[in-house]
């Protein structure tokens, strides 16, 4: 998802992560009823979760991730 | 209460069975004393959503008559079995705990349901669990309280089938745990809780939280019961070792998890683990710490996962009836709904960074050792989103992230005099060994199930 364009020309164009805040903002706009205090709750939650989320070692294999099956080395436990 | 019904709310699955055998002792009269127990304990422990007692009773009754013709079918027939109420029984109401599924009768049988009856168990009803089991307690049905202390929480998500077990009023329960939602009641309820490795039981006609991490599992009185409710509804291992041959907990090399000793352990649970890893030692076991560095990363991968595959689940509901949910149970929902795609797949792909891991870690030793939960059992279930929440999980969260099989089984008693669980985890597929290991512990512990209420 790319963020709102910060030239003022409008139009969704930069590719710069939305914050927490306009993810909420946007969910709203696309209809998601949230009660009010979960709105003000909800940008704060996703922003600590996202900031964590930075912090999760990346995984640079070409694997591409959990599928399911422990017992398949490449996305689980031993053969 | 009668003394019999007392006897056999204590007895353990295989006595039941000898006892079926010798013709000491018929199913039906179990399953009788059984309800007897439910009707006159469950009112402060909540632990039941609905009873099957005519089903059960007719179930009870054709298991007596392969008995007595001598062709009982297994080790199960004619033991009843409680099913958490997000597994599906034919025309029985699955609620999930929740208001969203009010009038839902399912038309077929869950596999691990089909699997039971083939093995001639009897279900006895469907248990009390927190809103579709994310963590928290829905008004309508209200909190299942501990067995031990009624002024507690018994734990969650699969709250009524531990209880029920804990509390002598089924021997046997069938749970699900998709991030401790099985081990953690196990601890606070004084009983024994597998989560196995991830696809040894079937999933289909269990309502999903989130389905990549959900497991179905076996909550107990003994571990050679759980042993038999696992063979009884699970498929065979495809690893290699499952049946290796074990002598007690000697030659057994034991990792202490590190990032398991943090500070939020409290000294009585504390307490309670390093006599545990002494059973071990004492017995003639190699331990020894070990360092699983990514752990530190499972919680928020943990919730990066659960979290936007549990509102996949719940979009349709959640835009037309958010009213119906439980207001925390919304508001997690609302956080998966809104949670970039970007960072679930980093998550996903994260869990190959732990479960490489882990199998190196494996490579030095047989089975992993940590508190079950860092406290005993609370007075509410605390929200997963809040600080209670998050520590509560701390510990069970990275066997789902991996689909490594653990086990809790109990290790005495912590703070306030309840019980506190010792949580083993072998590799991937070892399942039935890791419950001989649960068994050898609890041999060397001398322990035996906590006396129910009412005895």
């Amino acid at each position: 998802m790319t963020g709102p364009d910060d030239t003022g020309a409008g139009g969704i164009r930069v590719a710069r992560p939305l914050s927490a805040p306009e993810i909420v903002q946007f969910a709203l706009l696309a209809g998601l009823d949230l009660l009010p205090d979960h709105a003000a709750a909800l940008a704060p939650m996703l922003e600590e979760l996202l900031r964590a989320s930075e912090l999760l070692p990346a995984n640079q294999s070409a694997e591409a991730g959990w599928l399911g099956d422990p017992y398949d080395p490449s996305t689980g436990g031993p053969p | 209460m009668s003394a019999d019904s007392d006897e056999i709310g204590l007895l353990s699955a295989s006595e039941l069975s000898t006892r079926y055998r010798a013709r000491d002792l018929r199913p039906i009269d179990v399953v009788d004393s059984l309800l007897a127990r439910i009707e006159q304990l469950d009112g402060p422990i909540n632990a039941w959503v609905t009873v099957c007692g005519d089903e059960a009773k007719a179930a009870a009754t054709a298991s007596l008559e392969r008995i007595s013709q001598g062709k009982p079918r297994g080790a199960l027939d004619g033991i009843p079995v409680a099913l958490k109420d997000n597994i599906d029984v034919a025309g029985v109401r699955t609620t999930c705990g929740s208001r969203i599924l009010k009038g839902y009768v399912p038309t077929r049988d869950a596999d691990v349901v089909v699997r039971l009856k083939e093995a001639g168990a009897v279900i006895l009803g469907k248990t009390n669990m927190l809103e579709f089991a994310y963590g928290n307690v829905h008004p309508d049905v209200g909190q299942c309280n501990n067995p031990g202390m009624t002024t507690r929480t018994a734990g969650g998500s699969s709250s009524g089938s531990a209880a029920a077990v804990a509390a002598g009023m089924v021997p046997l329960a069938l749970g699900t745990d998709t991030g401790g939602s099985i081990r953690i009641p196990a601890a606070y309820c004084g009983i024994i809780g597998l989560k196995p490795t991830f696809d040894r039981v079937s999933h289909r006609g269990v309502f999903p939280l989130s389905w990549s991490l959900d497991h179905v599992g076996q909550l107990g009185r003994t571990a050679d019961d759980v042993l038999s409710l696992l063979d009884a509804v699970g498929i065979p291992s495809r690893g290699p070792s499952d049946d290796r041959p074990l002598s007690g907990l000697r030659d057994l090399r034991v990792g202490i998890v590190r990032q398991h000793l943090g500070p939020d352990l409290r000294p009585g649970v504390r307490g309670a683990f390093d006599r545990a890893v002494a059973i071990f030692s004492d017995a003639g076991a190699e331990v020894a710490d070990v360092s699983l560095p990514t752990w530190e990363h499972a919680d928020v991968a943990h919730v990066l996962v659960l979290a936007p595959e549990a509102s996949a689940v719940h979009l349709d509901w959640l835009r037309g009836r958010p009213q119906d949910y439980a207001p925390d149970t919304r508001l997690q929902l609302e956080l998966g709904a809104v949670t970039p795609a970007a960072a679930y797949l980093k998550a996903q792909r994260f869990r190959n960074v732990i479960a490489a891991e882990t199998r190196a870690v494996f490579g030095g030793v047989d089975i992993l050792l940590s508190p079950t939960v860092g406290f005993v059992a609370p007075e509410t279930d605390p929200a997963m989103g809040s600080e209670l929440g998050a520590l509560e999980g701390l510990r069970t969260g990275p066997h789902c992230l991996i689909g490594l099989p653990a086990v809790s089984v109990p290790a005495g008693t912590a703070e306030d005099g309840l019980p506190a669980g010792l949580q083993i985890a072998s590799a991937w597929g070892t399942d039935r060994r890791l419950l001989g290991i649960a068994a050898a512990y609890l041999a060397s512990a001398g322990w035996r199930a906590l006396a129910p209420p009412g005895t």
